[in-house]
């Protein structure tokens, strides 16, 4: 904990699952902004200084892959954890290439978010 | 009288052509032969006529000849009588004259005259003066009738030579009678007069005095002796005849019969006959000729019958004989079963020919039925094997019965299915030789009573300790009149199981379906509940900083607080809230299995180390060892030596096979028997194309109501909140759906149970 925070995102439409993340997040040691849509994900991300985002796949208005190839594309080094309650997503070529890989997809419910926060920390201490 | 004609028919009818024919020649040969001796008869008749009429000719004239010798005499005796020497009696004078004349006619005998008492008195042979008359018939005569008389046959009394005598009467001045002039002629002349005669040959003449004695027998014979009397019979036919003259057959003194011709002269009418001529001829001799015609007609008649027999039978033998033969030899061989039997053309006559022909076409017909019947045979048991060989090569169990029950077919399923030996079962009773069939036997007869088909499904057949099921189909045979039932046995416990399956299978899709549906809509609220509780639990943990500082600004300590919620229970709550809200989760991921698609990799992997893994997690599961140590049960391996590769999702296939061993500890918990220690064993066996894991138990096992629906999802036996339902219908998906193998339970109550897994061993999903 020497080193500054990380500071991370978490983008959900459901307002209960991601306040309790967050907090959950925070009293991990994350500093923790929240997103309400991909949309509202893309224009925070490009005034705050986000290291990762944990991404829901449904959402109003832009899917949360769509939205992980376009932060992708503006952010190459912006790490990404999905967090969905949809079963069997399909990783594509350009997700991965954002480097999301199957360690890296949790599915609702989690039943302890201890796991996906050390997760987390591992993405983003990882080179 | 009819049947001995209809016999005589019959026996003529039925002889032989040749002995037909014979008599048909001789039929034939009969009104010529009758015509022949007809004519024969005829000629001889009409000879007979001829005879008799050439007789009365020769007759009449001899008759003219004899009235014109008669009446010379009498006129030569009436001149004399008037001549001068006699009418003035001068006897010596009148012998002269008589000499002189008979110097001059030779034929003449004599010439005399007698005075009234017969002497005579003038002669002109000189020896017979003086002789006394007066008994010959003449004289008498003359005397009697004072007029012309014929004397009987006489010998001269001075020749010895047969004579007649002519006399008349010489009277007196007065008129009285005086004497008699007679005048004897040489019969002997008569043959000169007959040889000049005319006359048929073989021919008779007879000249016979008024007595029958006679006076001329022409031509001489010793036969007929001359002043004998006629041969009677003849004369008292002739004596007695009422005419003259007539014709008739009689005997002659030979015997033998002869055609007479007579006519009896008289001097006149009212005298009596003078003389009787008599003409006779043999009928032998005047029917020679008509006789030699007939014989000669005879002759040929029989000599053409003959040439005709001998025609006919040459003929007969060529028209009809060699072509009967002919047929008859080519009937035997035909008969003898040589269908190639046939006749030329050349039998004959023509009857024999279409006989021929027909014969021949009758044969054709024969051969060509015959070969129509071999073929009709050949294609009948071509017929029979297709027919066996169908019934044979048939999956279905089949059974013929007749309508007594006695079983007349059985194919080769049929024998294999119940057991049996063919050859002790065709005949014998159904009910008896196939104990199967026994309790079905009404079926049988319902079905041929009301000739339709009956179907019984799923009868169970016990075999080899199984119990298979049966769909049986009655089938009535009532066409042609033959009555019986054929039964159709199909063991349809595959296919039953099959179709559970896939059934099964169908739940399993609707539920994944769903679930994948739910997933989502479920999952989220579930995340916010656990997620919640889980913050609500850390934010009552003193340890965080936040807490704290939160907690004083608000006047309490946290410590406090969670006393508080640890006095009213609240922590208690929120952990069973979590809890609670785990289960779910781990229900929904278990319904998401069924729609989700194998995602893990399949490798070749040694199907004993993923049995080994399975059940080492077994022995490890927390959850089990709550209630069932696994440690307590004896589990056996049975697994071949060498590796058994099977492609496959290892991980996918050890939840299956823990699902499986954690199903069999929860049921060999149940059992309370101490006589038998807990077993699981665990088999696997390599198949060409697969791979074939057990899991057996000996526990309690299952009825079969339980069997039937053990991979349904949600189905459970145990209590609430031990188990989801969900374990052996996500291995059902994993088996069948992701690796396109087959899972099975067998089991019946105390038998326990026996989980079958066939996994394919090279990828074909």
């Amino acid at each position: 904990m020497s080193a500054a925070p990380p500071v991370v995102l978490v983008l959900d439409d459901e307002e209960l699952l991601r306040e309790s993340l967050a907090l959950f997040l925070e009293n991990f040691g994350f500093i923790v902004f929240q997103a309400t849509s991909a949309e509202n994900a893309l224009a925070l991300l490009s005034g705050l200084p986000c290291q990762a985002v944990v991404v829901d796949i449904r959402l109003p208005g832009m899917s949360g892959l769509q939205f992980i190839e376009k932060a992708h594309s503006l952010w190459p080094q912006l790490k990404f954890l999905i967090y969905t309650g949809s079963p069997g997503v399909f990783l594509s070529p350009e997700v991965l290439a954002a480097g999301v890989t199957p360690d890296n997809l949790f599915t609702k419910p989690a039943t302890d978010l201890s796991h996906l926060a050390r997760a987390l920390r591992r993405l983003l201490t990882a080179p | 009288m009819k049947v001995p004609l209809r016999a005589l028919w019959a026996r003529l009818t039925g002889l032989s052509i040749t002995s037909m024919l014979v008599g048909i020649v001789l039929l034939a040969a009969l009104p010529a032969m009758t015509a022949i001796i007809w004519t024969g008869f005829d000629a001889r008749s009409r000879a007979e006529a001829e005879a008799a009429y050439q007789l009365s000719i020769v007759s009449h004239s001899l008759a003219v000849a004899q009235r014109t010798i008669t009446g010379q005499a009498i006129n030569l005796l009436h001149s004399l009588a008037a001549a001068d020497p006699v009418r003035s009696r001068d006897m010596p004078a009148a012998s002269v004259l008589f000499a002189s004349i008979l110097r001059e006619r030779s034929e003449l005998s004599n010439l005399f005259v007698t005075d009234a008492s017969g002497r005579v008195m003038a002669s002109g042979l000189p020896s017979f003066m003086g002789v006394d008359l007066s008994d010959r018939k003449y004289f008498r005569d003359v005397v009697e009738a004072n007029a012309a008389s014929v004397g009987d046959f006489i010998l001269g009394r001075t020749t010895g030579k047969p004579v007649m005598v002519f006399a008349v009467p010489l009277h007196g001045a007065d008129g009285s009678l005086a004497g008699v002039l007679g005048l004897s002629y040489f019969l002997d002349g008569y043959e000169n007069l007959l040889e000049g005669l005319e006359m048929p040959r073989h021919a008779r003449v007879t000249l016979l005095d008024h007595s029958g004695r006679r006076m001329v027998a022409y031509p001489a014979s010793p036969g007929y002796p001359l002043g004998q009397p006629a041969y009677p019979p003849a004369w008292a036919r002739m004596r007695d005849s009422a005419v003259d003259e007539g014709v008739f057959v009689g005997p002659r003194p030979t015997g033998e019969a002869a055609l007479f011709s007579f006519i009896r002269l008289r001097l006149t009418p009212d005298r009596p006959p003078y003389l009787t001529i008599v003409i006779t001829s043999a009928l032998s001799e005047a029917y020679a000729n008509a006789n030699a015609l007939l014989y000669r007609g005879l002759a040929l008649a029989g000599l053409a019958t003959v040439l005709a027999l001998a025609i006919a039978r040459l003929a007969g033998q060529a028209a009809i004989g060699r072509g009967l033969a002919t047929l008859g030899a080519a009937a035997a061989r035909l008969a003898g079963g040589d269908l190639a039997a046939r006749v030329e053309s050349s039998l004959g006559a023509l009857e024999l020919q279409q006989l021929g022909r027909n014969f021949n076409a009758m044969a054709d017909t024969i051969e060509t039925r015959e070969r129509q019947l071999a073929e009709a045979a050949k294609a009948l048991g071509k017929v029979r094997n297709q027919l066996n060989n169908i019934l044979e090569s048939m999956p279905s169990a089949i059974i013929g019965l007749d309508a007594a029950g006695r079983v007349t077919h059985i194919n080769a399923q049929a024998v294999a299915l119940f057991g049996l030996t063919r050859e002790n079962v065709v005949g014998s009773d159904a009910a008896r030789s196939v104990p199967f069939l026994a309790e079905h036997m009404p079926t049988m007869e319902a079905a041929l009573r009301e000739r339709r088909s009956m179907v019984l499904e799923g009868m169970p057949l016990r075999q080899d300790g199984d119990t298979h099921l049966m769909n049986m189909l009655f089938y009535p045979l009532v066409a042609n009149g033959v009555e019986g039932v054929v039964i159709r046995v199909d063991d349809v416990t595959e296919r039953e199981r099959l179709r559970e399956l896939m059934i099964q299978t169908e739940k399993m899709m609707s539920v994944g379906g769903l679930a994948a549906g739910m997933a989502h809509e479920i999952n989220n609220p579930l995340g916010s509940i656990l997620q919640a509780a889980q913050v609500v639990e850390m934010q009552l943990d003193p340890a965080v900083p936040a807490n704290q500082a939160a907690a004083a600004q608000a006047g309490v300590t946290v410590e406090a607080v969670r006393a508080y919620l640890e006095a009213r229970k609240v922590l208690k709550f929120i952990a069973g809230i979590r809890e609670a809200g785990v289960r779910a989760a781990g229900i929904v991921s278990s319904m998401l299995e069924f729609s989700r698609q194998s995602d893990s990799r399949r490798a070749p992997v040694d199907a004993r180390i993923m049995a080994n893994k399975s059940l080492a997690l077994a022995e490890s599961d927390y959850d089990l060892k709550k209630k069932y140590d696994f440690r307590h049960i004896t589990v056996i391996r049975n697994y071949p030596d060498s590796p058994v590769e099977v492609v496959c999702a290892a991980t996918e296939i050890e939840q299956v096979l823990l699902n499986l061993l954690k199903n069999a500890a929860h049921a060999l918990a149940v059992v309370a028997d101490p006589t038998r220690k807990p077993t699981i064993t665990v088999g696997i066996r390599a198949q060409p194309e697969a791979v074939v894991i057990t899991v057996a138990d000996n526990g309690p096992g299952m009825d079969e109501a339980v069997r039937a629906r053990i991979f349904e999802p949600f189905y459970t036996t145990k209590p609430p909140g031990e188990g989801t339902g969900l374990g052996l219908s996500v291995s059902y998906f994993i088996i069948v759906n992701n690796h396109g193998g087959t899972i099975r339970m067998d089991s019946a109550l105390g038998q326990g149970a026996v989980c079958t897994i066939t996994l394919p061993r090279r990828e074909n999903a």
